[in-house]
């Protein structure tokens, strides 16, 4: 059998396994790194908040106590309650649901938007190329949380416009790293081979070009996941965001806001929230991408 | 320089009509008919109102059509009028313009004044404890949202201290003394988000600039060290900065929505959000475009600076 046939058919399983070793590669050196650990337990700590919402949250979030407004930390709530006698931690709880979700839903739509889109361009070049690039620039105009503000405008508030809202200021940025990717990938020699032995366009793709668009992805989606929790936040912040009574971190923190001068706690909770979520999605966003970067590589982050 | 120019020209105009269209087809997304939340606030409308006001805005013809129309009365700055004051947008817009381009302009200043220095100290300085200090303050730079900083500078310069005014706004014009006093704070927090961009930007360009052959001829041949890195490595290090420009209105522009909500300033920004909130929906489409095309014009504007003062992207 000819070499090159016999290296066209094993690359796609060595493409696939090779990112997969990677990947591997990469979570151990992640261990090793000293901010990556608490980055990484924080957003799992939060992560698990929000699946067990209804199990860890000593209080149901809604439930008001009129007589109990404002009061301060004490055994029975640990972050004091809030104007309508809410359980502020349980409000803070539950709210790092709608931070996930919101979060991880923008980032899977800018992703699942983005990625076609960026391995089309790169791969057929030409007028595709030119006019997909030209819409993702037309979409890097729009400051991202104004955007936001216009779609929720026209869209009405619910969250899955919210996800949608905010998941479209990720669309060119993932295009935009895939492209360059496939550009990169499409003239090496495994994907020509696998040209030459006849492989279709969507194979080579599928199976060859796809795996290496990946790792740059992931670095992007966990920079945007932070990107994705403050829009939301302000959002909500604004009162453009999910409608009360659910709770918040945003809208818990425009609660607040009205009490500073009794009840500064109602606005400092909430905001250290957002902040470390916000700063532990950066910061392992940071690391990967000095992982996978070799030139990076050894440099502080 | 002329080809260049011409060239670059050129190449916005496509970008120019997605921007455009992109900000039209937000109507496309209204629910229900576009007159209704066009025209009115939820009441019902007489019917050959509705009709009348529809063949106006050519919404009964095809999409590419209303576009063309839509963009003709764009272009002259007509937006309909508000549905919540029925005022004509543009004179709404003209009316915020001002509060928001002052406290843009302090907020930029500041962020250079902030992000400059401090970039140059972390570069110069690279692995040490001023650079640390620097780099973890321009991680959290990014990661703090906007509007809980102006919360807690409020908290503590205006309740706890009671040294600063916590809301309003006094145009420069017309009273110094108080609109400085005004500007302190929300200018801080526009200040300190663009300080962390242009931070980050300057440590790595200059770190890549101190590392050239020319910065070590400068050393051999016996400059000053401050020499070195004023005129021989800020003056380069200071272009990869130039691109970013861009990005920084549009911080400005996304900041100037919670900072003008947090400490009551009559901006473009607070009435984009009232507008969100009461479904003006004239006032919002002309505002998202209003942003976006000063984004556009902006990025052309640092292309220009940027092949004007480095040849290389004039010829490539």
């Amino acid at each position: 059998m000819d070499l090159g046939v016999i290296a066209a058919r094993d690359v796609p399983v060595d493409s696939w396994r090779a990112t997969r070793g990677r990947l591997v590669e990469i979570a151990g050196r992640l261990a090793r790194q000293r901010l990556a650990v608490p980055a990484f337990g924080f957003i799992f700590l939060v992560l698990l908040a929000a699946i067990f919402a209804d199990v860890v949250a000593p209080y149901d979030p809604l439930a008001q106590s009129p007589f109990e407004g404002l009061r301060g930390a004490s055994w029975d709530h640990p972050l004091g309650t809030d104007q309508l006698g809410r359980d502020v931690l349980s409000r803070l709880i539950f709210g790092s649901r709608i931070a996930l979700m919101v979060g991880v839903g923008a980032v899977a739509f800018g992703a699942a938007v983005g990625m076609p889109l960026g391995l089309v361009a790169g791969y057929a070049r030409g007028f595709a190329d030119d006019a997909i690039m030209r819409c993702m620039d037309a979409i890097v105009a729009f400051p991202g949380l104004i955007l936001a503000l216009g779609l929720v405008a026209a869209l009405g508030q619910s969250p899955t416009n919210l996800i949608v809202a905010i998941g479209i200021a990720n669309v060119p940025w993932i295009a935009r790293i895939v492209r360059a990717q496939v550009l990169s990938v499409r003239e090496l020699d495994y994907v020509l081979a696998a040209r030459g032995v006849g492989a279709t366009h969507a194979r080579i793709l599928r199976v060859h070009v796809f795996p290496n668009t990946l790792a740059p992805v992931i670095v992007q989606s966990t920079l945007g996941m932070g990107y994705a929790v403050l829009t939301e936040a302000g959002l909500s912040f604004i009162g453009a965001g999910i409608a009360p009574p659910t709770p918040t971190w945003g809208s818990m923190l425009q609660f607040g806001f009205g009490f500073l001068n009794r009840a500064p706690m109602l606005s400092i909770v909430p905001g250290v929230a957002i902040f470390l979520l916000v700063l532990c999605f950066n910061l392992l966003g940071d690391i990967l991408r000095d992982e996978l970067d070799p030139r990076l590589r050894g440099r502080i982050p | 320089m002329t080809a260049y120019l011409v060239r670059r020209g050129l190449q916005t105009i496509p970008l120019l009509l997605l921007v455009t269209f992109l900000t039209f087809s937000l109507l496309l997304f209204l629910p229900g008919d576009p007159v209704t939340s066009l025209l009115s606030q939820g009441e019902t409308l007489d019917p050959e109102i509705v009709e009348a006001y529809r063949k106006e805005l050519h919404l009964d013809e095809p999409i590419p059509v209303q576009y063309g129309y839509w963009l003709r009365r764009a272009m002259v700055g007509d937006f309909g009028d508000s549905t919540q004051t029925r005022k004509p947008v543009s004179e709404e817009l003209r009316s915020r313009i001002p509060a928001t381009l002052q406290i843009g302009l302090a907020g930029f200043v500041a962020g250079l004044l902030i992000g400059v220095p401090a970039g140059i100290a972390a570069a110069v300085w690279h692995n040490t404890v001023i650079d640390r200090v620097v780099t973890m303050f321009s991680v959290a730079g990014v990661a703090v949202p906007g509007f809980w900083f102006g919360i807690m500078l409020i908290l503590l310069f205006s309740v706890k201290l009671r040294w600063l005014p916590a809301l309003g706004f006094e145009r420069i014009t017309s009273n110094p003394g108080e609109a400085l006093k005004l500007m302190i704070l929300p200018v801080t927090v526009i200040g300190w988000e663009l300080s962390a961009v242009v931070t980050r930007q300057l440590r790595s360009s200059m770190l890549e600039v101190l590392r050239q052959d020319y910065i070590r001829t400068a050393r051999a041949k016996g400059l000053h060290e401050r020499r070195v890195v004023w005129l021989h490595g800020l003056r380069n290090a200071l272009l990869p900065v130039v691109t970013v420009l861009g990005l920084l209105l549009g911080r400005i522009l996304a900041g100037a929505v919670v900072v003008e909500t947090i400490f009551a300033i009559p901006g473009v920004g607070r009435l984009l959000v009232g507008s969100v909130r009461t479904n003006d929906f004239p006032v919002v489409q002309a505002i998202v475009l209003m942003v976006a095309l000063s984004v556009v014009f902006m990025n052309i504007v640092t292309d220009v600076v940027y092949a004007a003062l480095d040849p290389r992207i004039r010829y490539s």
